[in-house]
């Protein structure tokens, strides 16, 4: 399957965006409610399932 | 920095000694040493004495192969319970080759299982696995290992899977074997091998649509996590809380004399007793990326995967990301990106937070046309 979008689907993905903005208003910024680290493991290095990914 | 409090982190290295030779093993500088009961004790009691303040402590248990001294985990095990675990949450952790784990290991850890979280080192099939990690007589390890058991006491148990260029033609289909047999797949590129050349491009982006094409045609499997990322991430801009990973901040990692460092990939375990002690006692507080660091401008700095470890390691510097990552990075995103266009064609509703997701999609995909991988 590759990994790119064709044509129709990038088509189609813009049209879900208008929508959405239509319906929500337009959100362009994005604060997490954590801490988020861009590590590996995306921060389940501090989670229940131990370590690191090189462990 | 209240944020960083939610819980205290310790990881004690109890051995450098391990029974296996992986092909990719970054603990370069391994021994036949193990961490002294009253080393370890030491190390829980300073970091524990203000423990009421966190919401839970975790304690990962770390090696080498950890399973090689069971007394001492047990010893540690009993210590911490005792003195600590009356009054405090505390959760165990630790990784494994598994090739230890039987009998009372098994019967032990079986006891313990709600509090001691075991993570499996599972490098895909037996063929995969056995190619990275031999025994140290060089037999295959796969077969030493009782995946019931694992299965049976934690559920979707984790798996780190390590992908060397020993079986990146067929990583795929170690991640949906994994999967399959009911492991959680933590898969990873080990650092340290050349990822460099078309033919290795190749191979890892025809595995990439495999792995895209499974995840798709099972809309609702969790993604393993190489590919699990939150998209919207890249709508948040770096700033002075920016930091590769936990380790430092809520971690803090003690050698087998005692000393401590942000990570053990940072220890004299992995990167020798010199190097390691300018590492030794540093927590990464005051850790910034450089104005000059290419990283810094790069819109998908926040999805990107880095370690300081794997950066010193393959550049001589914490902050300096392998470039030969940022193909597998820009790989694993568009992978992902794919995979959320089609699981969001599948939403009946689509909420607000959405939004960023898809604005994410189009901008990864866009990248790529602009500036074909």
């Amino acid at each position: 399957m590759s990994l790119t979008l064709n044509a129709n689907d990038m088509a189609k993905l813009k049209n879900m965006l208008n929508d959405s903005e239509a319906m929500f208003g337009e959100v362009h910024n994005f604060k997490p409610e954590h801490v988020v680290f861009a590590c590996t493991c995306q921060g389940n290095c501090d989670g229940r399932t131990s370590g690191c990914s090189w462990g | 920095m209240e944020e960083y409090r939610e819980y205290k982190t310790l990881m004690l290295i109890l051995t450098e000694n391990c029974n296996l030779n992986c092909v990719y093993c970054y603990e370069h500088h391994k021994t036949l040493d193990d961490m002294p009961f009253e080393t370890a004790k030491k190390a829980i009691d300073s970091e524990f004495q203000d423990l009421d303040q966190y919401e839970h402590g975790e304690i990962e248990l770390f090696g080498g192969e950890p399973f090689l001294n069971f007394p001492l985990v047990k010893r540690i095990y009993d210590y911490v319970m005792e003195t600590y675990g009356k009054d405090n949450d505390i959760v165990f952790s630790t990784t494994t080759n598994g090739t230890l784990v039987h009998g009372e290991i098994q019967d032990w850890l079986r006891e313990r299982k709600d509090n001691f979280i075991v993570t499996l080192s599972l490098d895909g099939t037996p063929e995969m696995h056995n190619a990275n990690r031999p025994l140290l007589g060089g037999q295959g390890s796969f077969e030493k290992i009782d995946l019931d058991f694992f299965r049976e006491c934690w559920d979707r148990c984790c798996a780190k899977m390590t992908f060397s260029n020993k079986n990146i033609g067929n990583f795929a289909d170690g991640v949906i074997y994994v999967d399959q047999l009911g492991f959680e797949p933590l898969a990873t590129f080990a650092s340290g091998m050349n990822w460099e050349g078309a033919e290795t491009r190749k191979q890892l982006t025809e595995q990439m649509q495999k792995l895209v094409a499974y995840y798709v045609s099972n809309p609702d499997k969790k993604l393993c996590q190489m590919l699990n990322m939150n998209l919207a991430l890249m709508f948040y801009p770096v700033d002075d809380d920016f930091r590769y990973c936990g380790a430092g901040l809520r971690k803090k990692c003690f050698d087998i004399q005692g000393n401590w460092y942000p990570c053990q990939g940072l220890s004299p375990l992995t990167v020798g007793k010199e190097a390691a002690k300018q590492f030794c006692n540093r927590d990464f507080f005051d850790f910034r990326l450089s104005q000059d660091n290419p990283c810094r401008n790069c819109r998908w700095v926040r999805l990107c995967r880095t370690c300081y470890a794997a950066n010193y390691l393959e550049t001589g510097c914490i902050e300096r990301n392998c470039r030969d990552m940022c193909f597998i990075n820009r790989l694993c995103m568009l992978a992902c990106s794919k995979i959320k266009f089609e699981r969001l064609l599948r939403k009946k509703e689509l909420s607000k937070d959405d939004q960023l997701e898809m604005r994410a999609i189009i901008q990864i995909q866009q990248s790529v046309l602009d500036d074909p991988m």
